[in-house]
């Protein structure tokens, strides 16, 4: 960021002073494909670091146009006056790099918002040229750009590229010595302009155009102060938040916002020149899926519908037929029966009992992961596959949002959430990307209470198959219950603000039978031996607690809770137990003990709202206490224990009180 | 070969996940979307054994169709 001063007018042959050692940047919205394009530009080999001071990755390579010029992949920015941590980094990145040429890569689909942040480039005075991304499936939406009048109007090579296909990357590298800064000048009202003016006479010379620092500080860029500060002196700083205060008390609208409306009128004269549209090549019923299934009135039955389509696909065909199939016949009459044979021969009770016991690794542990989950599981997966294939999860993400915003829950804050029916660890994990304290928290605690995991969700339809739909109603809507209940009042407890909501939504399109063979399989072999090692581990445990006693002291101890309060049998404990190492080896517990006929439906219901709403497994357990700390894990724990043992409780007493039985 | 998100519709290289957050062990085949972290299990391996046999199986139909041709 040291003040070298750059030419106003020239394209990249006249002021890069020959190739070796050029920077190219790569700036765009977020997720119109700048990654693949950067790929495409250095091969595989990218370093990936944390910018400076920050927790967003920058990744950069090599060109593998062998002409010595590095490229960079900035993080995804709709404007240069930044709002999130990723689009102060791309600001940064433009401070920094003065000498690069700059590629945005817009989506063609969406070619205004680009051409907001081409106007930002166009005050920084940085050469560019323009890589129109994404041009099949504009072309799909009948939208087409007109690239000739379009480059004519920003006076900046304009580019067609489908990137996912390496098409036009050839031609962007080509055209990358014709870079120069776009004409897309926007006129402000007089008072604007006079307070720019105004401004620019007080910064010095910048790396970028003097305009777009001063439109930054307009707008309430008051990260800039310090950099300012250096450059241009405190009373310098002084003088500008004046000036800018002054044309704010003459506004009545934020200055940022009409700064904005401008930029965007004259974005759609722009697209009115340039941008026709085509006929759409759409589908009329996935189309009209597509728009019920995100609708807060319509888009509750669809869910209510997929929920039951599981239900009978999970839980009656797979945990009804193939279950049976596998643990009755497969490992009842010959995998047990043999292995129990087997070890007979040896001399030694302990090791039999190790392996075929009432804790055994073969007749707990390896029954319990292949022959009641992984079919239950592969099951759910194939489902899961087609509603990935078919769109329907993000639309699933857009109706989760418009129901939590409700309870003061917003944002991105329902990614991570709908993240977790996979797996409730990794969603964790993301929750570092959402803005503000208060979400995370919120997201945290929601996931570690409420959020079935996809394994969990696969054995809570097996059991719940052989009850009846009503209760999977219940349990669903008791579930629900909690989520909401427990986000609103943390919600009101926690302050913060709350950010909105951007996600792309792709067209709903018919699944790919290749596509969810292959998932399905990918996820299967994953859980196969994600879980396995871990279910035998577990057993393990159990194993050597019940040979020195502590299993019988641990359900005794248990037993006024569960027996008394819960009104389960003792037994249920040790799912309790096996639940903390994995959710679903605890629900396979509960599997075992139902069909041992040991629970009945009542029972089924309350044992699998505890073990739901129950402590997060062993391993969402230490990414909490590694991503939120230590007092947040011990919090987080101490307040979803008892709660989920309250509401089990209320919920068999409400069973009693009623005499309800499913 | 470029990776699209399913839930936010990212398309990103398999390269790009950030695995040095995560804490779990590493090589565990998990694609994570940069983006919003959507995990997706990489390729089967029994995928990846269906296409390696296909591929030489392609390959010596290619050679068998050389030496018809050359002979």
């Amino acid at each position: 960021m040291e003040g070298v001063s750059r030419p106003r007018c020239h394209t990249m042959k006249g002021r890069a002073g020959g190739k070796t050692g050029r920077k190219i940047l790569l700036v765009g919205n977020p997720n119109v494909g700048k990654s693949v394009i950067f790929h495409h530009l250095t091969g595989k080999y990218a370093q990936v670091s944390n910018y400076p001071g920050t927790t967003v990755m920058v990744t950069s390579g090599n060109a593998s146009f062998g002409d010595g010029s590095v490229v960079i992949d900035s993080p995804g920015a709709n404007s240069l006056s930044p709002r999130s941590e990723d689009e102060r980094v791309t600001r940064d990145l433009l401070l920094k790099e003065d000498q690069a040429v700059v590629i945005q890569v817009a989506d063609t689909k969406n070619l205004s918002r680009a051409l907001l942040l081409t106007a930002q480039l166009s005050d920084a005075g940085t050469p560019m040229v323009l890589a129109l991304n994404m041009t099949d499936e504009a072309e799909l939406k009948g939208i087409n750009i007109d690239i000739q009048k379009l480059s004519h109007v920003l006076r900046v090579p304009v580019v067609a590229t489908t990137a996912t296909r390496g098409l036009g990357i050839q031609e962007l590298q080509n055209t990358l010595e014709e870079a120069r800064p776009a004409k897309l000048r926007v006129r402000f009202s007089s008072d604007i302009e006079h307070a720019l003016l105004q401004i620019e006479e007080l910064i010095p010379e910048l790396p970028l155009g003097r305009r777009a620092v001063a439109l930054m500080l307009l707008c309430g860029d008051t990260e800039l102060e310090n950099w300012l500060q250096q450059r241009a002196g405190p009373q310098a700083v002084q003088a500008i938040y004046s000036i800018a205060a002054d044309l704010q008390s003459r506004n009545a609208r934020p200055i940022d916002y009409l700064i904005n409306r401008v930029r965007s009128r004259e974005v759609q004269r722009v697209m009115g020149h340039v941008a026709y549209r085509g006929v759409a090549r759409s589908n009329y019923l996935a189309d009209t899926f597509g728009r019920w299934s995100t609708h807060p009135l319509a888009g509750i039955p669809i869910l209510a519908f997929i929920l039951l389509l599981l239900y009978y696909v999970v839980g009656v065909v797979g945990a009804g037929i193939v279950v049976d199939l596998v643990e009755s016949v497969l490992f009842g009459e010959y995998i047990i029966p043999a292995v129990g044979w087997l070890f007979a021969l040896l001399p030694i009770p302990l090791l039999q009992d190790l392996m075929v016991g009432e804790y055994g690794l073969v007749s707990v542990g390896l029954t319990y992961a292949v022959a009641i989950i992984l079919p239950v599981v592969g099951f759910f997966f194939i489902c899961f596959s087609l509603l990935e294939d078919i769109g329907y999860l993000p639309r699933l993400a857009v109706m989760a949002n418009v129901v939590l915003r409700r309870i003061g829950l917003s944002g991105k804050a329902v990614l991570p959430l709908i993240l977790g029916l996979g797996c409730d660890t990794m969603a964790t994990l993301t929750t570092r990307t959402l803005e503000s304290k208060k979400e995370r928290l919120i997201a945290t605690l929601l996931l570690a209470l409420a959020v079935p995991c996809s394994a969990q969700m696969a054995v809570i339809l097996a059991l719940l198959g052989g009850i009846s739909g009503t209760a999977v109603a219940l349990f669903f809507a008791i579930i629900l219950i909690q989520l909401l209940l427990v986000g609103f009042l943390a919600s009101r407890i926690l302050p913060g603000d709350r950010p909105d909501f951007v996600l792309e939504i792709p067209p709903i399109r018919v699944p790919q039978l290749s596509n969810v063979v292959t998932k399905t399989l990918a996820r299967m072999e994953w859980y196969f031996k994600e879980a396995v090692p871990l279910f035998l581990a577990g057993t393990f445990i159990l194993f050597v607690l019940d040979k020195l006693g502590a299993l019988v002291f641990v359900e005794s101890a248990f037993t006024p809770v569960v027996e008394g309060w819960l009104g389960l049998p003792a037994a249920t404990a040790a799912a309790f137990i096996m639940g903390f190492l994995r959710r679903d080896f605890g629900a396979a517990g509960l599997f075992m003990l139902a069909e041992q006929g040991l629970l009945d439906a009542n029972q089924i219901l309350v044992s699998l709202v505890v073990i739901t709403l129950f402590i997060p497994c062993i391993a969402n357990l230490f990414v909490i206490i590694k991503e939120r700390g230590l007092r947040v894990g011990i919090a987080i724990v101490g307040f979803v224990f008892p709660y989920a043992i309250v509401v089990g409780g209320l919920l068999n007493l409400l069973f009693r009180a009623l005499k309800v039985g499913l | 070969m470029s990776v699209k998100c399913a839930l936010c519709g990212c398309v990103f290289e398999p390269e790009e996940q950030s695995c040095a957050v995560c804490p779990t062990v590493g090589g565990c085949r998990v694609i994570c979307c940069p983006r919003c972290g959507y995990a997706v299990p990489g390729e089967s391996s029994l995928v990846q054994l269906w296409r390696r046999i296909r591929r030489k199986t392609n390959a010596v139909k290619g050679m068998d169709s050389d030496i018809r041709q050359a002979g």
